[in-house]
């Protein structure tokens, strides 16, 4: 552990010889005086009203801000401890808040509460003192300016929305505002970068959903004085205050996230990924311990959640393209290397922000709105020269592939422990593991095909040995293990054909389809190597298009098991017409009801659209299902893999 | 916003010389059989380096609270009402529980015990419940007709086959391995991943090799504690009844136990 840490907030009087300074480094946090050095202001709200605040939030908002000032400015221990055996991740933070409500913010449930949220989210230990208010603000309006009139279109919403600009909480507010909903869209702004990012993105929002959409800025951020952590793991503690202010002054229910299951529950990578390592920003139990603070706050029923928990990263990015905004998909920014950026490229390329963004897009068929130009470093063929950066793509594809590999239940009995807390205040938890466990293959199978998408698109780099060694795609195959098979064919072709002989046109057609098969030879014995059934690990599939969607519903309904009128009321109910050959009945169901031939016809053509659909992986159904049939995704996508399971089972029992 | 926090193995000698051991820098030439790999040597000097660390498994009240409930969940089993049994330590099922859902049970009720408890959770104490989380699926999900449906009467069923004396030697010996195998990794997957493209990691392949090498050989360590675990827990429910305390003495007996296992088998190398 780091040396603990005392912050003395607000201007408040610690004497030296009081317990809680003894021996503690201290560290002086200031919102509210003359020379500030942290900053919390609201700006550019569309329409400006005068509501007081209730003392109690703007309490909650300056300790949130104290708190995730703090975090962000206390390194991590570097210094191994126990004779270099024990890495030092948790911290050890004491506040002294000066609050307006001491007595809400001392009772012993709520410090309990927030040393809960805080100590999931962040592993570190933390105590507080709170003191009462001496000196408050000047100007308490400066906090914030909102329209409260009850005739406001946005007075009442359900949930507040927080706005990252990133591609999840994009695809939220699009999937919201296609269905009409008027939307309250918060943000958290610390750098200028990131703000000039969410502006743009916003105005393009607003463009295809006018006046539907308001947008509630935040600048908070720190004197860059302080030092600077890049875990940060108190965010979303910050962002569930600001929402809450938001969500209170708007009189919302609730404060909503967006975000894909796969990083919300983030499973560990690899073993050296114990507990908030892997980040637990919107993970359920936190999201559960912040719905209990905030409700306690606001002293009334209060919701925060997140809609996409069971859907993954690809899935999400193709509900963009589903309601017609892929081309957003260009403004959004995932990197996390935000101080970074330059003004011309938004994505490092190295983080595993940008390394699941570029997986994702390219799993969703949307690659081509994901500019290669935007990023600094190539995902899958550029140089990573920090051994950390090669480790998270190496970890992040290993990963992947093994999510693919593995049964349900070994993946149950890997991640029990994750998986356990995942579930924990779900209704029907062994359902919402499946459930779960089944969105991590779906990942598992994308992050597969996406490898093999971009080793066969490289397959003559990778053989030629010009990509550079440090490239995702050269530590997935291996570079000296291509060197060896390189040589020896080479040295035969070399005999064979001559410099300028007419053969060597003809020859290169061959030599490019002699790469592609070593390739796809190689890839095969590495996911056998992790745990495929065979060396012939990889499936040789014949490019198809994509499911229509009157195959998309028709499996859908075969998945729910619809039989006879219910069957074709379904198909009619999502606008599928029969196709006759010759003139028949114009619906499923006066065909059902007509009886012979039109019923064996019906059934003739569900049994074609079963077949066809085997050939389809369970990413390619799913996002199909989520394409033409948004609204049913939850309810179908988990009957997919069970689907897939039979079919295997079938398979390997012939 | 998800993040996912990579970090170093420390600088110093020791630790440089595992990972060159990993890398296979010192190979004379390559090794075209990644499933040579002499784990059982580099787990061993990965536990070397990691003594220090080592020796506070059996003093983490979450390891020791972990294998503690391990022993109840078992014992509950033999009961007539198991189902109020468990619930004395806060695990709490309802007619139509499935095994699945008694983890989910364990889980949280250590998690729980840890949120009173003064010293926290920490990084043993998750491999531990990680590890038990594991050990429980693996063995009683094999006595199950599925992991996700059935009854707490099935999963009763599932669990009492672990609480005999040879069944608990099974279930202690799959925790014992499960754990030592995750503590070496938390090590070794940061030299695994950092040392892909060298001779002996030369591609992603090779790190699952050396992972399913790594676990079955720490499973296979693991033997050690088996019969061992077994008398102790049988012997000791029937003399005076198995509690924290005890539970705990014998924890550092068997970690002891296994490391020296561990050690010997570099020694006969």
């Amino acid at each position: 552990m780091s040396r603990p840490r005392l912050f003395v907030c607000s201007g408040a009087k610690v004497a030296a010889r009081d317990p809680i300074a003894k021996g503690i480094h201290r560290v002086e946090l200031d919102s509210i005086g003359p020379n500030p050095n942290v900053h919390i202001s609201f700006e550019n709200v569309v329409r400006a009203f005068h509501r007081d605040l209730s003392p109690r939030l703007v309490d909650f908002l300056e300790i949130a801000s104290y708190i995730f000032s703090a975090d962000c400015a206390t390194r991590r221990g570097t210094q191994w401890t126990d004779d270099e055996s024990t890495e030092p991740w948790g911290r050890d933070f004491a506040f002294v808040i000066p609050v307006r409500q001491p007595d809400f913010w001392e009772s012993a449930r709520i410090k309990d509460l927030l040393r809960d949220v805080l100590g999931f989210l962040s592993n570190d230990a933390y105590s507080f003192r709170f003191v009462p208010l001496q000196r408050d603000r000047a100007d308490q309006q400066q906090y914030f300016e909102f329209g409260d009139q009850q005739d406001w279109p946005f007075h009442s919403p359900a949930r507040v929305l927080m706005f990252s600009g990133g591609l999840d909480s994009l695809a939220g507010a699009v999937e919201m505002a296609a269905a009409g909903t008027k939307l309250v869209l918060v943000s958290h702004r610390s750098v200028s970068t990131l703000d000039a990012r969410q502006r743009k993105l916003f105005n393009q929002l607003q463009g295809r959903f006018p006046g539907q959409l308001v947008h509630v800025p935040v600048w908070i951020n720190k004197d860059e004085s302080f030092g600077r952590e890049p875990t940060q793991r108190t965010r979303s503690f910050l962002y569930s205050a600001l929402g809450t202010l938001v969500a209170q002054a708007v009189d919302a229910s609730g404060v909503r996230f967006y975000e894909n299951g796969i990083v919300s529950l983030n499973f560990p990578v690899s073993q050296e990924v114990v507990r908030a390592r892997a980040s637990r920003t919107t993970h359920p139990v936190a999201l559960h311990l912040l719905e209990s603070l905030c409700a306690s706050v606001t002293e009334r029923n209060f919701t925060i959640d997140n809609p996409y928990l069971f859907k993954t990263k690809a899935e999400v990015v193709a509900t963009l393209a589903n309601h017609g905004t892929a081309h957003l998909i260009a403004d959004s920014c995932s990197c996390s290397h935000l101080m970074f950026q330059s003004k011309t490229q938004r994505h490092c390329g190295r983080c595993s922000q940008c390394i699941d963004r570029r997986f994702a897009t390219t799993a969703a068929g949307l690659v081509s709105y994901d500019s290669q130009g935007d990023y600094v470093t190539d995902v899958f063929t550029g140089i990573r020269k920090d051994p950390l950066e090669r480790a998270i793509a190496v970890d992040y594809t290993r990963h992947g592939i093994e999510l693919n590999l593995r049964s349900e239940n070994e993946l149950a009995g890997i991640f029990n422990a994750e998986l356990s807390r995942a579930v924990r205040y779900e209704v029907k938890r062994s359902e919402a593991a499946q459930e779960i466990i089944s969105m991590h293959k779906r990942h598992g199978e994308s992050v597969t095909r996406v490898l093999e998408q971009e080793v066969a698109k490289n397959a003559a780099k990778l053989v030629d040995g010009t990509l550079h060694g440090t490239s995702l795609l050269v530590l997935a195959i291996g570079q000296e293990r291509m060197r060896q098979q390189r040589q020896a064919p080479e040295a035969k072709e070399d005999q064979s054909v001559k410099p300028g002989s007419p053969v060597k046109s003809a020859s290169l057609g061959q030599a490019q389809d002699a790469a592609l098969a070593r390739m796809e030879d190689s890839l095969a014995r590495i996911l056998a190597k992790l745990g495929a059934p065979g060396p012939k690990g990889i499936k040789k599939r014949t490019k198809q298009n994509p499911p229509t969607k009157r195959e998309a519903v028709i499996f859908a309904a075969i998945l729910m098991e619809l039989k006879g009128m219910r069957y074709c009321s379904f198909l009619h109910n999502h606008g599928i017409k029969p196709k006759w050959l010759e003139s028949g009945p114009s619906t499923y169901p006066q065909g059902y009801q007509l009886g012979d031939p039109w019923r064996k016809k019906i059934q003739d053509q569900k049994t074609r659209v079963k077949q066809r659909m085997n050939s389809y992986t369970r990413p390619e159904l799913a996002t199909a299902i989520n394409t033409h049939l948004p609204n049913e995704f939850d309810q179908v996508s988990p009957l997919i893999n069970s689907h897939n399971s039979q079919n295997a089972s079938k398979t390997s029992a012939r | 916003m998800g993040h996912t926090r990579l970090g170093k193995l420390p600088t110093t000698r020791k630790w440089n010389e595992l990972v060159e051991q990993v890398a296979g820098t010192h190979l004379s030439s390559n090794v075209a059989d990644a499933a040579a790999f002499d784990v059982n040597a580099i787990a061993a000097q990965t536990l070397d380096a990691s003594r220090t660390a080592l020796a506070k498994v059996a003093r983490d009240s979450g390891v020791r609270y972990t294998f503690y409930l391990l022993t109840q969940v078992a014992l509950a089993s033999r009961t007539s009402n198991w189902e109020d049994t468990l619930a004395r330590h806060g695990i709490h099922l309802t007619s139509s529980s499935t095994v699945f859902d008694l983890t989910v049970e364990v889980q949280g009720a250590i998690d729980q015990y840890l949120r009173r408890n003064p010293t926290g959770a920490t990084d043993l104490s998750e491999m531990a419940q990680q590890s038990a989380g594991e050990a429980l699926l693996s063995l009683a999900g094999a006595r199950t007709a599925s992991l996700f449906t059935g009854s707490s009467t099935d999963a009763r069923n599932a669990i009492r086959s672990l609480s005999t004396k040879t069944g608990f030697g099974k279930l202690g010996q799959r925790f014992f391995g499960r754990f030592v195998a995750r503590f070496l990794n938390f090590y070794l997957s940061r030299a695994t991943a950092a040392t892909l493209g060298s001779r002996r990691m030369q591609d992603l392949g090779d790190i699952g090799q050396f992972n399913k090498a790594l676990q079955v050989h720490c499973d296979q360590s693991a033997r050690i504690v088996r019969d061992f675990c077994g008398e102790w827990y049988s012997k000791t429910e029937y003399q005076k009844g198995i509690d924290l305390g005890n539970a705990s003495k014998f924890l550092a007996v068997a970690v002891k136990k296994l490391r020296s296992e561990l050690a010997h088998q570099r020694t006969e190398l």
